[in-house]
């Protein structure tokens, strides 16, 4: 009789502990479960805004010449030079519609290098432009060119 | 000179004191006796005896004592004793209620040869075993007369004689033995003695009122199961007892294990004698057929002595101690004694051998208050008395009971002329009794239902709507709950794969009151606050992903609901702890879908990013859903009024913007450009966030989805009221 009260008060105390610890443990999960949103850095926006995430169908993003400004006076843009394209690809290459073809990096924000890079010679010419605006459909570079004039390219999303 | 004054002033102050305190204690303290004395004199007053109190020799007691018997109080009385309380100043020896004392024995050869038991004008209440005169007792004499024997709960004996030791052949000296002029009412037991016919005790039992006894014994009537008994046998010649001019009235034998009367029970006896004498005394009818059954004699065992009870007294002498002996209807006829009143009388007759005084008397009614339950209603009527002599009217000025339920009379506290005690009388009592044993049996019955059913897990389905909607009698306040509600939720909609759990989860808190309505139907409010969030990015869709659309946003919503509970509201088994409970409801949420641009976070609805604000035909959506949920929840009782348990609420929203993306074509880069919106580039972004080509598309293809999300988690709650 003493033994099936002790084993009955045990059952019972064996359930009372499962829900206390299946309590516990969802409490733990609530706390840690949430998801947490990490903000992405001005420069990786930047860079994503470029040339995209990587994500499926997002790998590169091409860019259209729109218009061109030098000294602060536009520039009238010939057909052939209207359909001047840059490609940027997330993994950080870079063609264009010459034919030229290299590499990219934003390692400062806006601050875009090129580097051509000549498979023939295996030699290399980079430039920097800075980035005078960039959003999903928009990018605006702009560079000093040998003599000191300042040129700014605008480029428009072809997607 | 002056010292001296003041010195015997203190002294003079100290005395007085004393005094007082003394004269305090004589007055309102008690005294406690315990132990052997030789000799006992107990004075007028309060005397409490929690052990045995052993009394070697005279026992004397003043009128006016006050003896409370505590068990295993007694006295033991081994030599002469003397109580002789007056008419109007009796002593009382009784018993500590629930904790009854036993009485006082007689034992023992008293040296002094004419010792006396002398015990007159005593009140024994509320005792095991009043008296009892021990096997080998012997004094010169017992007088017992003028006494009240009343409610003494002992089931062995009232008065108990056995034998004294005296040698058969040799010894010619005898007791006189006298029990006269008592009141036996309201006990439990009989008065037994071992021989009423003896060589050596000369029994006189006569004009003592033995009224509305129950004597405890089991269903089967026989000799020892009747107020009073005792053995006749031929082997004694010389004292033949001397029974007359008693009064028995409304002595029943009772069952010890239904508490239901059985038979009537006066008189009972045994032994070799062919016949005992029992004439002239009042044996509770005229009529020599019921006065037969009363009695346990020849008629009943062909070996017991026969009693000749004729004649008999038609009403008890006016001599005996005055009480009722008759009950009859207002038109006189004889109210029988099995009456089972469930409409209430208009009045009664009783009749007694004395006048009697109804001043103060206290007519009650007691009835049950429903058909089953062992609920009673004790009510104090109101009613006039028409004395007519010994016969008095008593007619109920005011009814109750009318819900006709059994019940019973009960008029106590009447007096005689003389202001004595007049036994209690009791109208349909046999009926309720019997009506409560089978209560008492429907209650176990009930009981041991109830244990059972509470041991069947899991519950049995409720069988029909109707119990499902039963009301609840408790008080309002008692029906609410209140909880806690923590947990996480999750968004389901166009923002969302279809894999549940590989969506963001966010932590979801809310507040809860819960309003029981019928046994197995509650109510319940829910304010909830959380947030919703999700990305593309999530997605094992590559369309999704291509999209890459994310959004957070903060949800306030109230819900209402209406539950099904599975396990009845009313019922707090420990058996039936674990409540599940499913339901539907309604609700209402305040959301505000943002997503993050360049580091900074801002509202998706002001953008537009469906293009609402670049149409004049389109208007940005409300913040502000409508709704309807699912939920389940496994409730664990902790207590009474403490709970624990797991929730879950599935909810559809009636708005696709929760995550800021619903049935639009994406908007042109160019009229965005164009329009009034102020962060263009923020709009352009979230328009189109992987600027892709998607002229024709909407904006929540592939899926389409309608929005939602689940909740679900752990949650506290509690009756704050019982």
């Amino acid at each position: 009789m003493v033994y099936f009260i002790q084993e009955d008060y045990l059952n019972k105390m064996k359930i009372k502990n499962t829900i206390l610890l299946i309590m516990l443990f969802s409490s733990i999960l609530v706390t840690i479960g949430c998801s947490k949103t990490v903000p992405k850095t001005q420069l990786e926006f930047q860079k994503e805004l470029l040339a995209g995430t990587g994500s499926y169908l997002n790998t590169e993003r091409t860019w259209q010449l729109d218009s061109a400004i030098l000294n602060g006076s536009n520039v009238l843009l010939t057909t052939n030079q209207k359909s001047y394209k840059k490609t940027y690809t997330f993994d950080g290459a870079y063609n264009d519609t010459d034919k030229y073809s290299g590499k990219w990096e934003i390692n400062t924000l806006n601050k875009l290098k090129e580097t051509i890079i000549y498979k023939t010679t295996n030699s290399q010419d980079s430039t920097v432009y800075d980035i005078v605006l960039i959003n999903s459909v928009q990018l605006s570079l702009s560079k000093k060119s040998a003599n000191g004039q300042i040129i700014v390219y605008a480029f428009k999303i072809t997607n | 000179m002056s010292g001296n004054l003041l010195r015997t002033k203190k002294h003079l102050n100290a005395i007085l004191i004393l005094g007082f305190a003394f004269a305090a204690t004589q007055s309102f303290g008690q005294d406690t006796l315990a132990g052997n004395y030789p000799l006992l004199s107990i004075k007028s007053g309060n005397h409490v005896i929690k052990s045995v109190v052993t009394v070697k020799g005279k026992l004397d007691i003043e009128a006016g004592a006050k003896i409370e018997l505590i068990e295993p109080g007694v006295i033991v009385c081994e030599g002469a004793v003397n109580m002789n309380g007056d008419l109007n100043n009796k002593i009382e020896i009784f018993g500590k209620t629930n904790m009854e004392g036993m009485g006082m024995v007689i034992r023992g050869l008293d040296s002094t040869s004419n010792s006396n038991i002398d015990i007159k004008n005593v009140t024994f209440r509320n005792l095991q075993l009043p008296l009892f005169f021990d096997f080998g007792w012997k004094r010169a004499g017992v007088n017992i007369s003028d006494n009240y024997f009343i409610n003494n709960i002992g089931k062995v004996s009232i008065i108990q004689v056995l034998n004294p030791p005296f040698n058969f052949n040799l010894d010619s000296s005898y007791i006189d033995f006298k029990v006269k002029n008592n009141i036996f009412s309201g006990n439990n037991a009989a008065l037994y003695f071992e021989d009423l016919k003896s060589d050596h005790i000369n029994f006189e039992i006569s004009n003592n009122a033995i009224v509305g006894n129950n004597v405890y014994g089991f269903k089967n009537y026989n000799i020892s199961t009747n107020v009073l008994y005792g053995r006749v046998d031929q082997l004694f010649s010389r004292f033949n007892p001397k029974i007359e001019n008693n009064s028995f009235a409304f002595n029943y034998l009772v069952d010890n294990i239904t508490d239901t009367v059985v038979h009537l029970a006066n008189f009972g006896v045994y032994g070799t004698d062919k016949t005992i004498d029992f004439k002239n005394n009042y044996l509770g009818s005229t009529n020599k057929a019921v006065i037969q059954k009363s009695i346990y004699d020849q008629t009943l065992n062909y070996n017991a002595p026969k009693v000749e009870f004729e004649p008999f007294l038609s009403t008890p002498s006016e001599n005996n101690p005055s009480h009722v002996f008759e009950i009859n209807n207002l038109d006189n006829s004889y109210l029988q004694d099995t009456l089972i009143i469930k409409d209430p009388l208009k009045g009664l007759v009783l009749k007694s051998n004395a006048t009697l005084n109804y001043a103060k008397a206290k007519f009650s009614y007691t009835y049950f208050k429903d058909d089953s339950s062992l609920k009673k209603v004790d009510t104090t009527l109101t009613y006039d008395v028409q004395p007519d002599g010994n016969s008095t009217k008593l007619t109920v000025t005011k009814n109750v009971n009318a819900a006709k339920k059994i019940g019973y009379y009960n008029i106590g506290d009447i007096i005689d002329a003389k202001g004595g005690f007049v036994p209690e009388v009791k109208v349909g009592y046999i009926a309720y009794l019997n009506d409560l044993r089978r209560r008492k049996l429907l209650a176990e019955l009930m009981k041991d239902k109830k244990k059972e059913d509470s041991l069947k897990l899991p519950p049995p389905p409720a069988d029909s709507i109707k119990n499902q909607f039963q009301k609840i009698e408790a008080p309002q306040k008692s029906r609410f709950e209140f909880g806690i509600y923590t947990g996480l939720a999750i968004f389901n909609g166009t923002i969302s794969q279809s894999s549940l759990f590989s969506n963001d989860k966010n932590l979801f808190n809310g507040i809860n009151i819960n309003y029981t309505i019928f046994s197995n139907i509650s109510a319940s409010m829910t304010i909830a606050s959380f947030k919703l969030s999700n990305s593309d990015a999530n997605s094992n869709n590559n369309e999704q992903q291509a999209r890459g659309m994310s959004f957070v946003t903060s949800m306030l919503g109230i819900s209402t609901s209406v539950n099904y509970d599975f396990v009845d509201n009313r019922l707090y088994t420990k058996a039936r702890k674990i409540r599940p409970s499913i339901g539907i409801g309604l609700d209402v949420n305040s959301f505000s879908p943002s997503g993050i641009y360049n580091g900074v976070e801002y509202k998706l609805q002001p953008l537009g990013t469906g293009g609402q604000l670049i149409d004049s035909t389109k208007k940005a959506y409300s913040s502000l859903a409508l709704g309807y949920f699912f939920n389940f929840k496994i409730k664990y009782q902790i207590n009474r009024l403490n709970s624990v348990g797991l929730h879950m609420s599935i909810h559809k929203s009636m708005s696709d913007y929760l995550d800021d993306v619903g049935p639009d074509l994406y908007p042109s880069a160019d009229k965005i450009m164009k329009s009034k919106v102020e962060n263009k580039d923020v709009a352009l972004y979230f328009s189109n966030p992987t600027s892709r080509n998607v002229v024709g598309q909407y904006r929540n293809s592939p899926n389409s989805a309608k929005d939602g999300f689940i909740n679900f988690g752990i949650f506290y709650s509690r009756r704050l009221f019982k």
